[in-house]
This record gives structure tokens, sequence and C-alpha cells, in this order.
């Protein structure tokens, strides 16, 4: 039964000084984007409703970053004919080779639109955001696309200096001075954030400029602090190169 | 009021109203009930289900409020802290934590009352000591009988020393030998000079404690009965309850 | 003052020992363990990002569990002593009826921390296994997400005052928790609506904004949750009209 209601007018007087306060709190916004630009992917709406709801927005986008790297880490379907007409690499069975010539090519339709999922939960995920734009720029050879990203990563976290530093590097990567592209990476892959993936593309870009002690510091912060294990054993090959070289 | 009574009724009367569909049924428990107790006697309260005497009891301890006429525990208003003070209360199958000593479980209700913690503990030994609870003081109260249970009951109402103890069917679910011990813990607090109400089914328990018995029914008091009355008929009290109530 | 709070320290310490040896607690906190030393996988998968990982499925996980156990623990406070009728060995005691109802939110609260505690000692010792430091940012998120649940677990106390089940009164606390973290976009949906603006208005003013406490959110970026000096009076006001509220419901009702 309900209580009476003069008892109920007494209680919802004490809530006054809360519901006086909550109108001072609404021009708060978190520093994240609106729930409404949060573009659904895999059909994945529970999850971001999710996210929100339980104020884990963070949680997730580590998640989908997880997801964003298994997806780029695991060969494409031969069954893809885009695929299939895109690689030059291809073993007698028809598969897509990703570990010679053609490793980390490859079409990935969903790469760009998964990297973006991430982005819209937590825009200042600094390594998923340059890891996407890097991966694009540089492996896949979709600048236009890693501008797209990073654009809007910008857009959402603007005073992010590592994205206007690999945006102006992407830039650079039309042209042919390879030293000012490595000139604006550098700060970024001195981050200890920095992913892999863009420190080895710096050390590559660093050995194409002739500045071979650059690239010899990258390779072997790669070498000694890399947790994934392929680029690190192709780090040590590389400064074994370089230094046989110089000798 | 009469100086000489622990509780007064006067035109008492408590309506309870149950929610049904878009209205709320009232229930009317108690019905004009005029009536006192005198202190140090041992008052019983004799009825069917139904007939009013939790509801009375409710009213004493000072967990109801009358809906007209007036309740006075100890010259005050039972929802007075001083009054509550002075009671006890032990409802019907009373339940405490199962994971607790007893002594736990007094302490807590004795600093309730008001007692501090020097008061407290010997005031736990000492209520334990009469309720028989001493050689199982070591157990967890999810071991404990029924007539433990029935004990710790009786002993948290009795902790803090008060003048007024009101027993909600104290003996129910006891076996003999927990009854008997019940029946004499009840008449030893008489004699220690505290006013006692309980209320039974048990027309022949209260044919052995109690100095005098109000018969309810339907909210109402029917008869009051001294025990000189029903050690003289032949039938005793259970032959005047049913003339009462029929 | 004394007769105010005494009876309120006595039965929040009582309330506290209750929750603290409930199983439910228990089970709790081994839930809590298990689900933190798996996260280990997270990190695992997350290669380079293994710290941000296992901080992030940590303090979220330590939120939850928390966020079960408040409304668990607020929605059952009082109606167990209800449905046991050891109420009436409270009420027929001279304990003012709002010193009880305090004594009950203050051992939620204090449970809450002990819980959040308890896995942060248990996340941290994960963390430091691998390599990795818990840190100031860290620390403060934990005190904000503990100042979320007390506000949870007071406005859950509020309905179970006068919902007709445990289970009701839970339900309601889970809607409000991500009704409240969703109050910044009822706001800006409440101002970019035309005609229904108004009744989203009305909604973003009579829910909490639980954004101004998730700092674990935004770990990395300043401004990312309400100042202390801010937060903390938030809190306080929802806290007290909780409180006020449930003893307006609680101070005329019969048992």
């Amino acid at each position: 039964m309900l209580p009476p209601a003069k008892d109920l007018a007494a209680g919802l007087l004490f809530f006054l000084p809360a519901l006086a306060l909550n109108p001072l709190a609404a021009p708060y916004r978190p520093p994240l984007p609106p729930v409404g630009e949060i573009e659904e992917v895999r059909r994945g709406a529970a999850e971001d409703a999710a996210a929100v709801s339980f104020g884990a927005r963070r949680l997730f986008a580590d998640l989908w970053f997880i997801r964003l790297m298994q997806y780029y880490g695991t060969r494409e379907s031969v069954h893809d004919e885009r695929a299939r007409e895109h690689h030059a690499h291809h073993h007698a069975d028809g598969s897509v080779c990703h570990h010679g010539a053609g490793w980390e090519k490859g079409l990935y339709p969903e790469f760009v639109p998964l990297s973006l999922h991430v982005l819209h939960l937590d825009p200042y995920f600094h390594s998923a955001v340059l890891y996407s734009a890097a991966s694009l720029a540089y492996n896949l050879d979709r600048p236009a696309e890693a501008r797209k990203v990073l654009e809007l990563a910008i857009e959402r976290a603007p005073r992010e200096w590592r994205y206007h530093s690999l945006l102006a590097a992407v830039g650079y990567s039309g042209e042919t001075d390879p030293a000012e592209i490595v000139r604006l990476l550098l700060p970024v892959v001195r981050q200890p954030d920095c992913p892999t993936m863009l420190k080895n593309q710096t050390a590559f870009l660093s050995k194409r400029a002739g500045d071979y002690a650059t690239a010899a510091g990258i390779y072997r912060d790669i070498a000694e602090n890399a947790p994934e294990r392929e680029y690190a054993e192709r780090a040590r090959r590389e400064l074994e190169k370089l230094e046989t070289e110089a000798r | 009021m009469n100086r000489a009574a622990a509780v007064e009724f006067e035109r008492t009367g408590k309506t309870y109203y149950l929610p049904r569909l878009g209205r709320s049924q009232p229930l009317e428990a108690v019905k004009d009930v005029s009536f006192g107790i005198r202190r140090g006697e041992i008052l019983g309260l004799l009825g069917l289900n139904g007939a009013g005497k939790t509801t009375l009891m409710k009213l004493m301890a000072g967990l109801l409020s009358p809906t007209s006429g007036s309740v006075r525990v100890l010259g005050s208003d039972p929802r007075d802290p001083e009054s509550r003070r002075r009671t006890g209360f032990l409802p019907e199958l009373p339940y405490f934590y199962p994971r607790y000593r007893p002594a736990e479980a007094l302490a807590y209700y004795a600093s309730l009352s008001g007692m501090d913690r020097a008061a407290a503990a010997p005031a736990v030994s000492s209520v334990m000591e009469k309720v028989g609870l001493a050689p199982h003081a070591a157990k967890r109260i999810s071991e404990f009988s029924k007539g433990m249970m029935q004990r710790l009951g009786l002993a948290q109402a009795l902790v803090h020393g008060p003048d007024l103890v009101i027993l909600d069917e104290p003996a129910s679910g006891l076996d003999p030998i927990a009854i008997h011990d019940m029946r004499v813990l009840i008449t030893g607090l008489r004699e220690e000079g505290r006013t006692v109400v309980l209320s039974s089914h048990s027309i022949s328990e209260l044919e052995k404690v109690a100095d005098r018995v109000i018969m309810l029914s339907r909210g109402s008091v029917v008869s009051c009965v001294e025990s000189g009355a029903w050690r003289g008929t032949e039938g005793g009290l259970e032959k005047l309850f049913m003339e009462a109530v029929r | 003052m004394k007769a105010f709070f005494s009876p309120a320290l006595r039965v929040a310490s009582h309330s506290l020992r209750l929750h603290l040896r409930d199983r439910f607690f228990g089970l709790f906190l081994l839930f809590s363990l298990l689900l933190i030393y798996s996260s280990l996988l997270v990190g695992v998968m997350a290669v380079y990002q293994e710290r941000r990982a296992l901080v992030d499925f940590g303090l979220a996980l330590m939120e939850l569990m928390g966020l079960a156990f408040c409304v668990y623990a607020s929605a059952t406070a009082v109606s167990s002593e209800v449905e046991t009728k050891t109420i009436y060995l409270v009420f027929s005691r001279p304990v003012p009826r709002h010193s009880y109802l305090l004594g009950k939110m203050l051992a939620v609260f204090g449970a809450a921390a002990v819980l959040l505690a308890a896995t942060a000692l248990m996340h941290s010792s994960l963390l430091l296994l691998r390599g990795h430091a818990p840190d100031g940012p860290y620390f403060a998120a934990l005190a904000y997400s503990w100042l979320k649940l007390t506000i949870i677990s007071s406005l859950v106390f509020t309905v179970s005052m006068f919902s007709t089940s445990s289970l009701s009164s839970m339900v309601i606390g889970f809607i409000l928790w991500m009704l409240g973290h969703f109050a910044p976009e009822t706001v800006l949906m409440a101002a970019q609506a035309a005609g229904e603006g108004s009744l989203l208005e009305l909604l973003a003013r009579l829910i909490p904004n639980f954004q101004l406490f998730n700092f674990k959110d935004a770990l990395d970026v300043r401004g990312a949750a309400a100042p202390p000096l801010a937060a903390l009076p938030y809190a306080a006001a929802w806290w007290t009209g909780s409180y006020g509220f449930a003893w307006a419901l609680l101070r005329r009702k019969e048992f």
C-alpha cells in the first residue's frame, strides 16, 4: 500500500538539493563522442549499449582494438574474390601469404569500420588510432583512409599531438623526402605506447633517408621491448645487417 | 490513570487497511478495548486466531499506533524511548542471525537498549545463565533447537532488565520439558517484581502461570477472569473460555 | 546528536558485520578473483596494450561486482529484517527510525568500500605480477566508483521502502544505473528534441548523472570527471535525498 500523500510529499522535499544540482551538472559533458555518433559494426549495437550503460566505453574500446588486431592478423579468406585479385604473392594451394613479400598486405574491407568503431568509443586511445592509421598508410597503401581516421581522431581529440604528427607524416608519404616523415614521426615513436608497427615503419624510412643511426636506435628499442616476437626477430636481423654494413 | 497500572488501554481500537485493487479494505483487529494490567502480575491473553492478541501486544510494545483511544505503558506513550527502554518484547517464533553466537546477538540487542559495553557484558552472561543457554554459549545460533531459540528470544527480551515483559506465544513449538522450563522462567520474573503479559493458545499453560486472563474474541474483550475463578470452577479455564466466546 | 548517531553506529556496525559474513559477499569476492585473474588472457591478447587492458578490465569488473553487491544489499537491508521479524526486536527498543535507517545505509557504504578494497588488492597484485604498477589515477578511479556505488545504494534503499519485492528493487536499481550513465545524452537529446524535449529534460533532472563519477572511462583525459570538490557535494545531495525520502516513508510504517 502506498504511504500517505503527505509523507510522500515530505520525502520528495529531501530530494530538492539533488534535483537543484542536476541542472548545474547538465553542461558537464564527458570528453567522449556522443552515443549517437557510434556507428554500429557487425551488428554490435547491444555491445555498444552495454558499453555506455555501464560506463565502460574504455573497456569496450580495448576489446574492439583486440578484435581489430585479430582481424588484421588473420589471413583473409581465399573465397574472397577481391583478395585473390589483389595479392601478388600466392602459394600453390591458392592461399594468400602474409609472411613474405606480401606480409600485412591485403584488402581487409572491414579495417576502417573496425578502426572507427574504436575511435568513436574512445578517441583518446592513442595506440589504437596510431596503429590503424599507420597500418592503412604504410602497410595497406591506403593513405586517404588513414587521413580519414586521423582527421576524425583530431576532431574528437584536438589536443592529441601524436595524431597531428602522424597526419603530417602521412601527408608527406606521397613525397620523395622520407627524412621529413621521419622527423615528424620520431616524437611519436619515442612514446612508450607507440605501436610497434609504426616504430618499424619509421626505422625503415630512416634507413631510406640514410639515417642509419636513428634506424639502429629504433630497431634496438623494438628488439628489446616489442611484445610481438616477429617484430623483435626482424628488428634483430636488421640490426645485424646495419652493424655488418657499418663495419 | 491508575498509578498501580503497568499498562492501560482506554477505549483502544486498531484498524488495519488491507490493500485491494484500487482501494483499501479496513479490518478492525481491536475494537473499543479498555483494561489495565497491574504491576507485578502475570496477565494472560487468550483467544482464537485473529482475536487481536498479537495486535494488543504490538500496541504495548510501541510497534503499532492505535487508530482510536489510547495506550499507556508505565505511565508513558509506548512509542516513547523511555517506555521502550523499560519494555522487553518476545515476538512469536523469533529469528536471529544464524552465524552469530548467542552472546553476540544479545550484546547487540543490549546495546540497542542503551546499554554500554561495560554494562552489557555482565548482563549478557547473567541472562544466559538465567535462561539456561550458558552451556551452549560456544554454539552458533544455526545449531540451536527450537527450544533454545525460544530461550534466546526470551533472553533478548530480558537482557536490559525491563519492568514490563511482553511474550507472544512463548511456548510455541516447544516440547513438554521446554514448556516446563519456560513456565519456571516466567513465574520467576513475577518474583523479581516484573510485569508479564503473555499470549497462548494453550489454556492449560495459562492456567498454571497467569494471575489473570483476558479473553478476546473478534477484537473485543469478552471476559476477564482472576485465577481464583478458574481454580474454583469445574472444567477450569477451558470451560470459562468456551462459555465466553460462544 | 549522540542520541542520533549512537544507535546509528550500533546498527551500522552490526549490519556491516552481517554483510561481510553473508555468503553472497563471499561469492562476489570469489567470482571477482576468478574474473580478475582470467583477465590475464585479455592482457595477453592486447599485446603491447596489456597494462591498459588489464587496468580497464579490472576497474570495470570491480565496479560491476560492487554494483551487483550494493544493489542486492540495499534491496534486502530492511526487507530481510521485516521478513524474519527481527525488525520487531529493533523497533521495540529505543532506536529512532531515522538512526536505524542511517545505520543501515552506512553499513552498505562500508561493505562496498571493503569489497572494492579487497578486489583492488587482488587486481593490484595481478598488475604487479605482470610488471605494471597501479598509479594515482587508478586509485582515483576506484574512489569515484565507490561514490557511484553509494549513490545507487542509497537510491535502491529508498525504492525498497515502497516496492513490493526485493527483486523489483534490484531491477529498478540496475535501470537507474544505466539511465544515470545516459544522463549527458539525455540532456543533449532534450536540447535537440522539439515537443518531447521537456519530458526528456524532466527525466534528466530526476536521475543522478553518473558520468560525473566515471573517472575510469577517461583515465588519460584531463577533466574526465567532476573534480572532488564538485563530486562530493553532488553525491552527498543524493545520499541526503534518498535518506530523507526513505525516512519519510518509514517513520509511520507499521510492521
